[in-house]
């Protein structure tokens, strides 16, 4: 037979190792939340890498293309006056 | 930058006051209000405010289609289109009023006088046209410069994992690397262009940078082909 005191012990040290796994638990979450890329690290081969530069670079291409556009066209416009 | 057409219409202006001094010489002289005195000079009158208001029309449908591009240029910035769009309407607006003028016009003093009055302003608003267009053009070139610098950037980091994927292609890699040093020299002479507001060599520099990037943009497709790097 075990003391009722002992029983209640035993209820609190539940209690409590719940309620500090719990907290565990969610600082856990949070700091996966608040870092997702940290879960999933990237293995990029070199030929993906050129790849991802070379879309970069079309990118900058027809970006610089729209401005010489643009300034060719006011230019004109300034030239017909 | 050229202003071909202001500067004729400003001429034009100037130069019809001298012809018609010489061509209207009786009516000068006698200087007669319309419907009181010889035909001659009645005919005159009517005839040059005819080819004035015709003038005047041409230049504010120029005017017009100028403003209208201004406005819809996709790069310029609404501050800098304003500054161009008010300098080609404060034009507009004057040639406006000139056609009024001109058709209360009574006698080929007044008209003679309307002339040096708009030839006048225009010359002297031709200044900030040219100055509001080389803002707009420097506006451009500057964040031009900032997109081929990006280019740039993101070739040289390219052209270092083309060395490692693709060495078989190292001589087209190389003629990337001397095109490489030519565009940098293009996009500094850009800067120096900008820095003096000279318009006709942003625009001249920005074409060449254009075409430089479209046959780098080209050699690259051409290693990527050929090492069959994914698209």
């Amino acid at each position: 037979m075990i003391p009722k005191n002992k029983i209640v012990i035993i209820l609190a040290i539940i209690a409590v190792a719940t309620v500090v796994v719990g907290i565990g638990l969610s600082v856990s979450q949070q700091q996966k939340n608040s870092n997702p890329t940290q879960e999933t690290p990237t293995s990029n081969t070199p030929e993906s890498e050129a790849a991802a530069q070379i879309r970069a670079l079309n990118n900058a291409s027809n970006e610089y293309n729209t401005y010489n556009n643009a300034a060719n066209q006011l230019n004109a416009n300034s030239t017909s006056l | 930058m050229k202003k071909t057409f202001l500067k004729s219409i400003a001429l034009i202006f100037l130069c019809l006051i001298m012809i018609f001094s010489t061509v209207g010489g009786v009516a000068f002289a006698t200087d007669t209000p319309a419907g009181t005195g010889d035909g001659g000079a009645v005919g005159t009158l009517a005839w040059q405010k005819q080819v004035l208001v015709a003038i005047a029309d041409v230049a504010i449908k120029k005017l017009d289609v100028a403003e209208n591009a201004v406005q819809v240029n996709p790069v310029l910035s609404t501050t800098t289109k304003q500054a161009i769009i008010a300098a080609l309407q404060g034009i507009e607006d004057r040639l406006i009023t000139y056609k009024t003028e001109i058709a209360q016009a009574t006698t080929l003093a007044e008209v003679q006088a309307l002339n040096e009055q708009v030839g006048q302003y225009i010359q002297t608003q031709k200044n900030a046209i040219i100055n509001a267009f080389k803002t707009g053009l420097a506006e451009i070139g500057a964040a031009a410069i900032a997109k081929a610098q990006q280019f740039e950037a993101t070739l040289r980091t390219t052209l270092a994992l083309l060395k490692v994927v693709c060495p078989q292609q190292m001589t087209t890699i190389s003629n990337i690397e001397t095109q490489l040093t030519t565009l940098a020299a293009d996009i500094a002479a850009l800067s120096v262009a900008i820095q003096a507001q000279n318009g006709t060599v942003i625009n001249q520099k920005m074409n060449e940078i254009n075409t430089l990037i479209q046959h780098l943009s080209a050699n690259i497709k051409t290693v990527q082909t050929s090492c069959n790097i994914p698209v």
